[in-house]
């Protein structure tokens, strides 16, 4: 029985001609399957609609070879040929009374056009975005009469397919109608540039094409940029943003509002809260009276409830946190509220598609996989057998095993060595900003208190006599990692000679409190947020800070997580020393020698300690000295002894919470040669 | 029917918890108050008893064994003059808690603890699972045994009555136990899960500063733990264990004051059982002021501050 | 010396517990069941009461279902030396457990017996004062600390004003609160190892008592949804309300 409180969120909402069950909209968002993989993206759309949504969007939907992504994977409507995936997408979302939103979309100068090798159009000529040397070219008339065309064809297409929502796409700087919007990109000086109105024109233009084409049964939503963030230079959403939707207010059937560009509309936990664009979004409603939908990362229903009653949006908009959980509806509307996995703000989904690869998700292991391995988020196959299952180590891998086995109705203990569950997952939330990210051990807890066959077990260090004498079936090692010591990574392959161990120190070291003095040079060889998260967390406490790495950036890889630039930011506000391209070579008697990435040249600086956030090594030796031993393993009836997570290979929270819910489901498969999953092999074109 | 109500006293004044407690027994049949204590104060305790409207007679038990109600003198009392009553009650309070079941297992009854109500003579509401559920239960024993809780009965007018004190001889000192000393609760700031008041911050705080400058001094002078939302503590305003809600402490103060804090669900989880719920936010909307008891809607910036000058 | 500690299996407290449609209960069914957490604070003590030598056996008892003895083998696990269950399925009340732990007692004769102030199920807060009568033994109720001085227990006890130290002869019976001490955790390894330990299974019948229940449950429901209360115009207001509560002077 949906608690009084939140039934506001299950009341229908009309959309133009449509109209949508209730205010749960699952926004346009990316995920790594896209054109290549589309019964993956159809089966992961499905899977939301499931689970309650009121609307599900694809995401971007490319819909003229003008302008390609690649190696980018996103939905595609270039021709005819293109729409049964689309149509995949469409039904599944139907099956369960949700309405389909497709999000058409055309790159402008921000495609590349890697593959079809088209020169890429804009307002004006500018180098594309990223560092391919690549350059647009202005659109004129007939490129801007093009455009419209290819605009009406991919959405009768959509049509076709199926969709009851077709947007004309307007955020994030990416695609063509906001680049003419926007002053930073539109330096023309023809009716299409100069005033708001001229800038607005494509985008009323399109409005109009995609109203004409699909309008009677369709609803034509528009999603637009309120404000870009830089000041007075561009859109604010006091001014312009709030303009532009007054001006072409009746042109769209619902307003989908986001701010900045993806690395702000999709805000990381680390640098932002849940909600945290109201103030800006709250001026929409008052210049239009067609529904408007916004995200926020919003994960508590109360929250959601409050948009709505403040008169902040109509539809409650998200992305991640359908992603994290595809049943968050269902969940709200069954009081499940213990139940729900709440988004972590990690963006670890925002990098598959950055990475090109199918979506993941911390918290939930399964998405990318409702297709291609048949996963389900909320269904466990039953079990298969009696075996008793013991698993040693409780963190993010053991944590999401127990549970997993236990809801498909196995024994289960699960032992840990410390006093309390989580593991590194413990741990590390309490580095700066990574507090959200305790969530994959809250959710997890919550599940186990409702798990009677799985017990428990804390202050439980195992020895490997300890598990033989445990009386269990199977054995499971969760035991995690460490970080190494020694310097080896990608820069140093082999242990590094020139350190003095009395003054290194490890992650480990220093999310266990151990007292440091500084200065402290941190070398961060890992490149994802550990070197960065430790950095900031000791120049908090005070000390002299300075962080080396052989990458050009501060911690790299998080470029695919958005999150780059501000963690670099951060950093050097906070008087974090930064030097880039500079590998640790040595550390003796509190003199570093760092080198030259491109040179090797070497400087030397003076620091009292070196923590080194280089790689880590598998805690293996309790698997290891299992397994050595056949003839005891036998004796004990243990049918088997596997290592999931880090203890297998050391890598993010999300391969192990997938490791864990992997074992957990499979365990009883033998292990084959065939492909683990289903795919879909491209059909063979004509041949002469 | 007839009633005797255990009288807890302080320097010759009879406590809240047993006026209520006389109101609860005013249900079951004539109430007669057992004072038990020792000296001066123990007469004026009576004497104040008796002027208690709904009390019909005081008995007077006036020992120095009973100075500091060890309940192994002050059970044997009650069971001796448990014969001309159908019903003993209680306070459900540290000094009823301790007394009432060595009488009931004296008399061989069952207690029925934390009565919440009175449905009829043998009939009554009391909370289970840490009130998380409601029991309706009927006792089979001839004499009942009940402590009470003092928030869910009315007080009884101090005054209004006029009834005899009579004198009682107990056994007095059962050579048990002894009493050894007192300690007044500690001024430094309590345990956030024992406080009896607790203070909490959330994210309106905006800052750690902020959330110290605001909360810390309000918490001191009101004796308080101090507590705040997830959302404070995500953002790095409060330490981990400052936490309250599902996912950190729960808490049941006296008094739970929410500063800054909109009440999501579940932060509600971790302080909804507070017996009084202050809450201040500048938004009349937020979900706190469904269950606070007393709200006060404004910038908390201004609000806190002339709060702490004044309490 | 000999430490008698009841333990008793409840739903565990990190369970939120569900009152059944039919007001007929709390459902347990597939519910998490685990030490009640002031016995486990009782077992703690008595561990280290036996690791201080003042006490040289721990003896836990239980009056439950079979599956006590889980419960049983985790005070084992913890240091308790020997463990009897009382096995019944039926519910059985403070009084009727006082009279079967006063037979336990007349047979082990411990000089202590520590209890958990009450159980998180039925909240009656009464066992360890009933057993105290029928024993005729002092009780040291709400205990925040405990010492043995010679032939005496000095039990400091929490109370509505603050705290309050009795000095009581031995045998005595004592009620642990919260802040007596924080339990160690019952290892897997440990629990494995106390499978050696002796286990006894008795019956009610056994001990000569009648277990038939005083209190008949009529319905069980939810609390009252709490209601919005008042909204204050004023500071001066919430300061007026904040005295009347007692917390403002």
């Amino acid at each position: 029985m949906t608690n009084s409180r939140y039934e506001i969120l299950f009341e229908p909402v009309r959309i133009g001609p449509v109209t949508a069950k209730n205010r749960f909209y699952q926004v346009p968002h990316c995920n790594g399957m896209g054109h290549r993989a589309p019964s993956g993206m159809a089966g992961m759309r499905r899977m939301k609609a499931e689970g309650g949504w009121g609307v599900i969007c694809t995401e971007v939907c490319e819909i003229h070879p003008s302008a390609d992504i690649s190696p980018h994977s996103e939905a595609r409507l270039w021709d005819d040929r293109d729409i049964p995936a689309l149509a995949r997408a469409a039904d599944g979302i139907h099956e369960f009374g949700a309405l389909a939103g497709v999000e058409l979309g055309h790159h402008g100068f921000r495609a590349q056009n890697r593959t079809t090798r088209e020169v890429p159009i804009g307002p004006s000529a500018h180098a594309v975005a990223s560092y391919d040397p690549v350059q647009s070219r202005a659109m004129d008339k007939q490129d801007i009469r093009n455009l419209r065309r290819w605009h009406k064809a991919a959405a009768l297409r959509a049509k076709r397919a199926g969709f009851d929502l077709i947007y004309v796409y307007a955020a994030h700087g990416l695609v063509t109608p906001m680049q003419f919007l926007s002053r930073k990109y539109n330096q023309r000086t023809d009716e299409y540039g100069g005033s708001l109105e001229n800038r607005a024109r494509l985008l009323r233009e399109l409005l109009e094409d995609t109203k004409e084409a699909v309008g009677d049964t369709c609803a034509v939503p528009v999603r637009i940029c309120i404000d870009e963030l830089i000041g007075p230079g561009g859109i604010c959403a006091s001014e312009e943003g709030k303009d532009v939707i007054e001006m072409l207010s009746g042109h769209a059937d619902l307003w989908d509002v986001t701010v900045g560009d993806w690395s702000d509309d999709s805000l990381p936990s680390r640098f932002g809260p849940e909600a945290a664009y109201e103030e800006l979004v709250a001026h929409v409603k008052k210049v239009t009276g067609k529904p408007v939908v916004g995200v926020g990362r919003f994960t508590s229903p109360d929250t959601m409830v409050a948009q709505v009653r403040r008169g902040v949006l109509d539809l409650v908009g998200a992305a991640r946190p359908s992603i994290a959980d595809p049943f968050l509806p269902n969940k709200i509307r069954d009081d499940q509220l213990d139940d729900i996995r709440e988004c972590i703000g990690c963006n670890i989904c925002a990098a598959s598609d950055n990475t090109y690869t199918p979506i993941r998700c911390t918290q939930n292991p399964t998405m990318g996989e409702e297709w291609r391995r048949g996963w389900h988020p909320e269904i466990m196959p039953q079990k298969e057998s009696e075996d008793r299952i013991l698993i040693v180590g409780a963190g993010p891998a053991g944590l999401e095993c127990a549970v997993t086995l236990g809801k498909r109705g196995y024994q289960v203990a699960l032992a840990d060595a410390r006093e309390e569950l989580g593991g590194r997952v413990a741990l590390e939330s309490r580095l700066p900003g990574l507090s959200e990210w305790g969530r994959v051990r809250e959710y997890r807890m919550s599940q186990l208190h409702q798990l009677p066959d799985v017990s428990v077990f804390l202050a439980s260090m195992m020895t490997a006599e300890d598990i033989l004498e445990a009386e269990f079936d199977r054995i499971v090692l969760a035991t995690g990692s460490s970080w190494r010591r020694d310097g080896v990574a990608r820069w140093h392959r082999n242990p590094m000679a020139r350190l003095q161990a009395e003054h290194v120190f490890t992650p480990d070291d220093v999310m266990a409190g151990v007292a440091i003095e500084g200065p402290v040079i941190v070398f961060d060889d890992d490149h994802y947020y550990m070197g960065g998260a430790i950095a900031e967390k000791l120049r908090d406490q005070g000390l002299d800070v300075t962080l080396a790495t052989p990458a050009p950036l501060v911690s790299a890889w998080t470029v695919n997580t958005l999150e780059q630039a501000r963690i670099q930011a951060r950093l050097l506000r906070k008087g974090v020393k930064i030097l880039t391209s500079r590998a640790l070579t040595g550390f003796v008697d509190g003199v570093a020698t760092l080198a030259c990435a491109f040179t090797g040249e070497e400087t030397h600086g003076d620091f009292n300690a070196a923590v080194l956030a280089t790689s880590r090594s598998a805690n293996d030796q309790l698997y290891r000295e299992l397994v050595a031993d056949e003839a005891r393993l036998k004796a004990a009836n243990i049918k088997s002894v596997t290592a999931i997570g880090d203890s297998l290979a050391p890598g993010t929270i999300a391969q192990a919470v997938f490791g864990g819910h992997r074992y957990g489901r499979e365990f009883e498969k033998p292990v084959t040669d065939d492909v683990p999953f289903n795919r879909e092999i491209s059909e063979l074109g004509p041949w002469p | 029917m007839s009633v005797l109500v255990l009288i807890e006293h302080e320097a010759g004044v009879p406590k809240d918890a047993s006026l209520s407690t006389v109101t609860a027994a005013g249900k079951l049949g004539e109430v007669h108050a057992l004072v038990a204590g020792s000296g001066a104060e123990a007469k004026q305790a009576a004497d104040a008893a008796a002027k208690i409207a709904g009390v019909a007679k005081v008995l007077l038990a006036d020992d120095a064994a009973y100075e500091n109600m060890l309940a192994e003198n002050v059970a044997p009392l009650v069971v001796d003059l448990a014969g001309s009553y159908d019903a003993l009650l209680f306070n459900a309070t540290s000094i009823g808690k301790n007394v009432a079941p060595r009488v009931a297992a004296m008399l061989d009854v069952m207690q029925v603890s934390d009565v919440l109500s009175v449905e009829s003579a043998d009939t009554f509401t009391r909370p289970i699972y840490a009130g998380n559920a409601i029991a309706t239960v009927k006792s089979s024993d001839a004499k009942k045994v009940l402590t009470v809780r003092g928030t869910a009965f009315a007080k009884a007018a101090a005054s209004g009555g006029s009834a005899s004190v009579e004198s009682v001889t107990g056994k007095g000192d059962a050579g048990l136990s002894s009493f050894v000393g007192a300690e007044v609760s500690k001024s430094e700031r309590p345990e956030l899960t024992s406080a009896k008041v607790v203070v909490s911050g959330g994210r309106a705080l905006g800052s750690s500063e902020e959330f110290h400058r605001v909360i810390d001094p309000l918490a001191d002078k009101l004796g308080a733990a101090v507590g705040a939302s997830r959302a404070a503590v995500d953002a790095g305003y409060a330490p981990n264990d400052y936490q309250v809600g599902q996912t950190g402490k729960i808490v049941a103060p006296e008094v739970y004051v929410a500063i800054g804090i909109s009440g999501a669900i579940q932060h509600l989880a971790g302080m909804k059982d507070s017996k009084t719920i202050v809450a201040i936010n500048k938004d009349e909307d937020a979900p706190i002021f469904q269950v606070a008891d007393l709200g006060l809607v404004g910038d908390l910036f201004q609000i806190v501050p002339e709060l702490t000058n004044k309490v | 010396m000999k430490i008698l500690v009841p333990v008793k299996r409840v739903i565990d407290y990190n369970v939120k517990p569900r009152v059944k449609m039919d007001g007929t209960g709390v459902d347990l069914t597939n519910v998490k069941m685990s030490m009640n957490p002031f016995d486990e604070i009782a077992v703690e003590e008595a561990i280290r009461l036996k690791e201080k030598g003042a006490a040289s056996e721990i003896v836990a008892v239980s009056v439950g279902p079979q599956k006590a003895q889980d419960t049983l083998r985790t005070a084992l696990a913890m240091g308790a030396d020997r463990a009897i269950l009382i096995q019944t399925d039926q519910e059985v009340e403070p009084l009727a457990v006082a009279k079967l732990l006063k037979a336990v007692m007349d047979e082990e004769g411990p000089s202590i017996v520590l209890l958990g102030k009450q159980a998180i199920d039925d909240d009656s807060n009464q066992t360890g004062q009933m057993l105290a009568a029928l024993s005729g033994r002092p009780q040291g109720t709400f205990a925040s600390k405990v010492e043995i001085k010679g032939d005496q227990v000095e039990v400091t006890r929490e109370v509505d004003g603050g705290l309050e130290t009795v000095s009581l002869t031995l045998p005595a019976i004592v009620t642990t609160d919260l802040r007596l001490n924080e339990p160690r955790y019952a290892s897997l390894p440990n629990i494995m190892k106390a499978k050696t330990k002796p286990m006894a299974s008795k019956t009610p019948q056994d001990y000569g008592v009648d277990i038939a229940p005083r209190l008949t449950t009529l319905k069980v429901e939810e609390p009252a949804k709490r209601q919005a209360g008042v909204k204050l115009g004023s500071v001066d207001e919430l300061v007026a309300k904040l005295k009347d509560l007692g917390v403002a002077k």
